[in-house]
């Protein structure tokens, strides 16, 4: 199995499946255009996305580089801010 | 009070702790050019993966200077069960520092690893960002690396043992159960497994 994090191909004994709910389904699709039912990670990258601090900076950060890599000169000013708001979300239990 | 190791085991110590100063020593000799200052730790939240050889240098090193506590082993732990497996580029967009920073500052300067004792930037240091380290520009130590990765492995032989790095933290807590008789050098493996296994999910 390919963790969606890392790339990783993983025996299946080493992964984890997450069910999307149809609300996640919905803004994955609008996002990529395509819509999974499940995501796999790889144990490490689990650990990571569950822990709500870890998990805020991860997604932040490839926030960052994605925007760098895109030429945006406010790249690490909306990270900083989508950083705060994920972690405003998963205080509220928006996200997990 | 660590344990008194057994007597190839402290000159393994005791060997890494000279060849790795004289190999690093070849990169210093090259710092005028370095951008690097004192108080920038960008660089102490890059993945660091080191020996057992060096977890128990820099083990020892915080035991003798009285670094070593509750709260630092709690530290290691937490940092452990985070990175341990973790693929490098995904522990570098976590820009998680490394436990022995405090305050910008390395609490175990004197016995830092290989790599932290080789790595310098050229360029802009406010390219040296986890998050733009891409960009960075930093001094050639390929040579070196391999240089002091072949001595390592030299060392390590000689207790029929393998070079595996580890994060850093995991190497300290592993050193930690040698020093305190849980197990010699020649078990470090198994002591990383007996570890792992509790930490999983």
């Amino acid at each position: 199995m390919k963790c969606v994090n890392c790339g990783r191909e993983r025996p299946e004994t080493d992964c984890t499946t997450m069910t999307l709910t149809e609300d996640e389904r919905a803004a994955i699709l609008q996002m990529t255009g395509e819509a999974p039912t499940v995501v796999i990670f790889c144990k490490p990258c689990y650990r990571v996305v569950t822990d709500r601090e870890m998990g805020a900076r991860l997604i932040s950060g490839q926030v960052e580089v994605r925007l760098r890599m895109a030429g945006n000169p406010k790249a690490t000013q909306i990270a900083e801010s989508f950083y705060k708001l994920l972690i405003d979300k998963s205080k509220t239990k928006q996200v997990s | 009070m660590p344990r008194k190791l057994p007597l190839l085991t402290e000159r393994s110590l005791s060997q890494v702790k000279a060849d790795r100063l004289e190999v690093a020593n070849e990169v210093v000799a090259k710092l005028p050019r370095v951008s690097c200052k004192s108080g920038c730790s960008a660089c102490c939240s890059y993945p660091l993966y080191i020996s057992i050889l060096e977890g128990m240098l820099l083990y020892r090193h915080l035991t003798a200077k009285g670094h070593w506590s509750p709260a630092l082993r709690k530290k290691l732990e937490k940092h452990s069960e985070q990175t341990f497996d973790l693929p490098a580029e995904t522990w570098l967009m976590l820009d998680l520092p490394c436990p022995l920073l405090e305050k910008n500052k390395c609490t175990a300067y004197d016995a830092r690893p290989f790599t932290c004792r080789t790595l310098y930037a050229v360029s802009d240091p406010k390219l040296c960002h986890p998050h733009r380290a891409t960009d960075a520009v930093y001094l050639d130590r390929m040579r070196v690396t391999a240089k002091f990765r072949e001595a390592e492995s030299k060392i390590l032989a000689r207790h029929k043992l393998a070079l595996l790095g580890m994060p850093v933290s995991k190497a300290i807590l592993v050193a930690e159960k040698i020093f305190n008789g849980a197990g010699d050098l020649e078990h470090y493996f198994t002591l990383a497994l007996e570890s792992l296994r509790r930490t999983q999910p």
